[in-house]
């Protein structure tokens, strides 16, 4: 098995951890942190999308022949600034759900 | 047919009542209500009669297609079966507004009657004027939204469940008409000007399915059994409503869009070859006998009269579906006769349950004392139902019952003549109760309105001289079997 | 000249937005004047653009001048035209009917940041509807999805926040399922830039993977436009959120939903595979126009209601675009131009009810047109347009959608189609009978009950987009002049 094809299966294995997560588990916190999982998931797939067995970074050096694809890198750095508003969007709310419904009640 | 001849009036006759309509809405004086209402009746009535001498030529009035989008557009063709409708309705719109004058006179919320009373019959003369499919189905739907108010008025939980039925059934028709009316327009027909607008080329089944659903969007309207249910559940609303109902427009136009169907949609020769005129006969001769016959155990007045309109207007549909000459007349007349002589009878309905409270054929004792006037005309407009000569009602029949007999099919001719015999047998008692059976308690005689008393004359009496004259509609009527039929 | 618009229009209410907590610290008012600067200038661009458009047919802008594989482009065709229009002019009158609004229902610290959430929530719409690559799509669908979750908050309630928790839960796996699919989409070509990816997706087999990036897509979008059963977030996300709120998120944020759905299946995949997709996608608009409907029938808040029929007047859309044909797509943008009109109009009316006369119940509507007739009259109107009445957008937009389900040979989607709006007259004559039909509720002192002047600032924007439905609804041909090109665009696409 090739290092691309594996890469994308731990990608797949992760986004459907965190799919389920997001879906079965009703406390919020596991719910944010299934969100996060299934993120961190897609931005491995795009990595690995770019990457190059034996490449260096974009960057124009003197003997190097082999670059990775930068633009999938971009889009992760683009979507990991996303993600993090996401997160702390979803974890406010969370927060004030919590001080709502007093903090015995965890669930959404 | 020859070209039509070009005019824009149709679209001012149609647009002038409705704008008047619209504008009673935003006055505040009674009086300036019911003059924009009769101002409206008048122009409808006014303008149609100036189309007659034209019409009555075997012409054809047009305006030109007024496209709004697409395939969707307005077009409005004045030929001889749109105007013998749009003139019953028209004209007995006028004495409408004059009887609902005093009969609403101490209700509430008027001016939403009389801008809605206005819309629903300006939208049922456009029914009639409308020269292709999607008019057509624009104003019928328009109607039925501008009568939904009018039946619910009293705002009571009897009327409530009234216009809910009134909307559930109607508006299931109308959704299947809209599925017809798309289909046809896909099949590459719209406008009224042929005999028979559809390809015959098409699957016989495919035909006969776009005949049936065409058949359930108009019968729902025009109360074929067993879709009627809303007609005598709408009879709780106030009386100029039934009148509409019955006769100024909403039954009449739903007969209306069957005749079109027949003769411009599919034309006698395509109904007759996928053999669907046995069915629409057999549909309109248990409508006849079942209509007459839950008439008779109906006690309240309004129910009884409205189950023989359910009986009635299928004799026209019978006339119609017979594809002879003589039967679409009769069929024609009958429905003029209808109009006059069920407004008169309703109206008379109304004038005893206003003067007197009484609602129920039982309770009607003595009330030829009570009501004199009232009753003599009830009498005259029962007779003229029944069709004893020399009322128009007479003159109906007659075509009506040559017409199975030329398209020889006599077990119908036999059907009309018990609906006609079942149809005395409901009435006639009312008569008798009123002029020969005494009242219970003191029974003291009653000054009956003008303002009741012309509308329901001209109902009656007008019935009776039609019946003498019968030259305005005879024409017209004549002129659509000619164009239909063939002479 | 006018392509310099095309980044403005975007640019604008984004950076006004970031001016807004600034300038409010001095400036009491500064979220509600510079809201509705931004978007007026938005709007006036959108005007520019939509001429430029209608001369130049498609207009183009390359950030930074450079141009396309390796620059950015954003440009505007027909279809972007129609969304942007409707984007632009809807944004607007939201802002502008705000102001009297959440000085009523906001805390005022709340109301600097509604306001930039409202700017950041127009401008992303924007830049998505503009957007010339999938991953900006991508972007501005974010920024605009984050705008809506917070907006959905704001009120601070613990049901508006669970309700919009559950939406951001939804539209973030929305927004990872669409950059998933990009991220196979890039795999497979190379390129995010939609006309070349669609040149390189031409030459490839329709393999699994395409079909597993066109799935991972559309079934994102389809959460976005709360296509059934993915609606589940809807109902109370729109239900909860404050008035002005709901009027954008039925009359817009879903439909940008369906714009996604149009990128990927006519700009990127070219009418691929439209038979498969568009046999699943009108199955379940299908099951969306009569079940939102029949949910819609059952509830008896008024804000409800028009959340679930949100659900079935979007599956009308959605249905007209999987018909993949002439009258199916015309049909489908013109029931987003009557179902934006209307809803919005329908949500902001009963945002002034509720606000001046503090309830939400069909009961408590009792009467209610005889005290504020003219309200009344425009919420009639979007009714009846939502009813598909005639002389309303929305028979013109159910007669195209059954003519095309009829063109291909589909009756029973004619009848779905016939059947739902059948069930929405049901629903929306309910709510006729309460408003104009029954005796007027009684208040707590046992008189009637007594309703405040609505502000003008309320009643215009009701007025405009009133007459505007009435308007596109007596001559939906002029709707015609943006949608007939588009949809033959769009046509012209189809390989």
């Amino acid at each position: 098995m090739s290092t691309g094809n594996f890469l994308y299966g731990v990608a797949m294995l992760l986004f459907l951890i965190g799919f389920y997560t997001v879906l079965a588990r009703p406390s919020l916190i596991k719910k944010i942190i299934g969100i996060n999982i299934m993120e961190t998931s897609v931005f491995l797939f795009l990595i690995s999308v770019g990457s190059r067995r034996g490449g260096s970074a974009p960057i124009i050096l003197s003997g190097v022949k082999d670059y990775v694809n930068p633009l999938p890198q971009v889009v992760v750095l683009m979507a990991m600034v996303i993600a993090v508003g996401t997160t702390a969007l979803a974890l406010s709310m969370a927060v004030k759900i919590f001080e709502s419904s007093g903090a015995g009640e965890r669930r959404g | 047919m020859s070209a039509p001849i070009f005019t824009y009036l149709p679209v001012l006759l149609v647009f002038i009542p409705i704008i008047l309509g619209m504008l009673i809405f935003l006055v505040q004086k009674e009086g300036v209500r019911i003059f924009l209402a009769l101002l409206a009746s008048l122009i409808g009535f006014g303008g149609l009669s100036w189309m007659w001498p034209t019409i009555s030529k075997g012409l054809v009035l047009a305006t030109r297609p007024i496209f709004l989008a697409p395939e969707i557009f307005l077009y409005f063709r004045v030929d001889a079966l749109g105007l013998l409708f749009a003139l019953v309705s028209a004209l007995l719109w006028i004495f409408t507004v004059i009887f609902t004058v005093k009969y609403m006179e101490k209700e509430s919320f008027k001016g939403r009657f009389w801008g809605f009373l206005t819309l629903a019959v300006a939208s049922g003369i456009g029914v009639t004027l409308a020269g292709n499919l999607i008019t057509l189905f624009f104003f019928f739907e328009m109607l039925t939204v501008f009568t939904y108010p009018l039946v619910i008025h009293g705002e009571t939980g009897a009327a409530m469940a009234a216009g809910r039925k009134y909307f559930l059934y109607l508006f299931v028709g109308e959704a299947l008409l809209l599925f017809s009316v798309v289909f046809t327009i896909f099949l590459g027909g719209t406008v009224f000007d042929k005999v028979g607008m559809l390809p015959t080329t098409q699957s016989p089944n495919l035909l006969r399915f776009l005949l049936f659903t065409f058949v359930l969007g108009f019968g729902v309207k025009a109360a074929i059994f067993p879709l009627h249910r809303w007609l005598p559940e709408a009879a709780i609303a106030p009386t100029p409503v039934t009148a509409l109902l019955h006769a100024d427009a909403v039954v009449n136009v739903g007969i209306f869009g069957l005749i079109r169907v027949i003769y411009n949609v599919f034309g006698p020769e395509l109904i007759q070859s996928l053999g669907m005129d046995g069915l629409l006969i057999w549909v309109a001769t248990v409508t006849m006998i079942f209509g007459s016959v839950i008439a008779l155990r109906q006690d309240d007045l309004k129910r009884r009269l409205a189950y023989s309109t359910v009986a009635h207007i299928s004799y026209t549909l019978l006339g119609a579906a017979v594809l002879s000459a003589s039967g679409l007349v009769g069929a024609l007349i009958h429905l003029v006769s209808h109009a006059f002589m069920k407004v008169s009878l309703f109206f008379c309905a109304g004038a005893i349950d206003r003067g007197t409270g009484k609602k129920r054929v039982s309770e009607l004792g003595g009330m030829g004392y009570r009501q004199p006037l009232v009753m003599v005309a009830f009498t005259v407009a029962s007779l003229g139902l029944i069709g004893v000569p020399p009322t128009l009602g007479f003159l109906s029949k007659w075509y009506l019952w040559m017409g199975p007999l030329e398209a020889q099919q006599s077990i119908f001719l036999g059907a009309l003549i018990l609906s006609t015999l079942l149809c005395a047998f409901y009435l006639l008692p009312i008569t008798y109760r009123a002029f020969f059976k005494h009242a219970e308690g003191p029974v003291e005689r009653q000054r009956t309105s003008w303002f009741y008393l012309l509308p329901i004359f001209v109902g009656a009496v007008g019935g009776l001289l039609l019946g003498v004259f019968p030259k305005p509609f005879l024409i017209l009527a004549r002129v659509v079997s000619e164009s239909f039929l063939g002479g | 000249m006018e392509k310099h618009f095309l980044i403005l229009t975007v640019t604008v209410p984004l950076a006004t937005a970031t001016l807004i907590p600034l300038l409010s610290i001095r400036w009491e008012r500064a979220g509600f004047w510079l809201a509705s600067l931004a978007l007026l200038f938005s709007f006036g661009s959108a005007l520019i653009l939509v001429g430029g458009v209608l001369v130049d047919g498609r207009i183009a802008y390359h950030v930074g001048g450079w141009a396309p594989p390796w620059g950015i482009e954003i440009f505007l065709d027909w279809v972007g035209a129609f969304f942007l229009l409707l984007a632009s002019s809807l944004s607007l009158a939201v802002a502008i009917f705000s102001r009297i609004y959440v000085e009523q229902n906001l805390e005022a610290s709340k109301i600097p940041l509604f306001y930039v959430l409202l700017l950041l929530l127009a401008g992303g719409m924007i830049g998505f509807i503009l957007a010339g690559d999938i991953f900006n799509m991508f972007i501005f669908f974010e920024i605009f999805s984050l705008s809506s979750y917070a907006l959905v908050a704001i009120s601070g309630g613990l049901e508006s926040l669970k309700a919009s928790f559950r939406y951001l839960l939804m539209g973030t796996i929305s927004s990872l399922f669409v950059l998933l699919g990009i991220g196979l989409l890039y795999s497979l070509t190379g390129t995010l830039y939609m006309p070349l990816l669609a040149q390189e997706l031409g030459v490839l087999p329709y393999s699994g993977a395409i079909r597993a990036a066109t799935a991972l897509i559309l079934v994102a979008f389809g959460i976005e436009a709360a296509l059934f059963p993915l609606h589940v977030w809807l109902p109370g996300a729109h239900s909860l959120a404050p008035s002005p709120v709901s009027a954008l998120l039925s009359g817009l944020v879903i439909k940008m939903g369906v714009y996604g759905m149009i990128k990927v299946l006519f700009y990127i995949l070219g009418g691929r595979g439209s038979s498969e997709i568009g046999a699943l996608f009108s199955l379940m608009a299908a099951t969306a126009i009569i079940v939102g409907a029949l949910f819609a029938l059952r509830e008896n808040d008024i804000k409800l209601i028009f959340a679930h029929s949100s659900v079935s007047q979007i599956g009308y859309v959605i249905l007209g675009i999987y018909l993949f044909s002439y009258f199916g797509l015309a049909g489908g943008l013109l029931q987003v131009l009557n179902h934006a009109l209307a809803k919005s109009a329908l949500f902001l009316c009963a945002g002034v009810v509720i606000s001046q006369a503090g309830f939400r119940r069909l009961e408590d509507l009792r009467g209610i047109g005889r005290r504020m007739p003219f309200l009344m009259v425009f919420f009639t109107i979007a009714l009846a347009s939502l009813a598909s009445l005639p002389f309303t957008c929305g028979f013109a937009s159910k007669y195209y959608l059954c003519k095309g389900a009829i063109e291909r040979g589909e009756f029973w989607l004619a009848g779905i189609v016939l059947l739902g709006s059948f069930l929405t007259l049901l629903y929306c004559v309910k709510i006729v009978n309460y408003i104009f039909f029954a005796t007027p509720a009684v208040g707590r002192g046992g008189g009637e009950r007594s309703y405040p002047e609505v502000s003008p600032w309320m009643m215009v924007p009701i007025g405009v987009l009133g007459f505007g439905s009435l308007l596109v609804g007596i001559f939906p041909g002029l709707s015609f002049i943006l949608i007939k090109p588009a949809v033959l665009g769009l046509l012209g696409m189809v390989r």
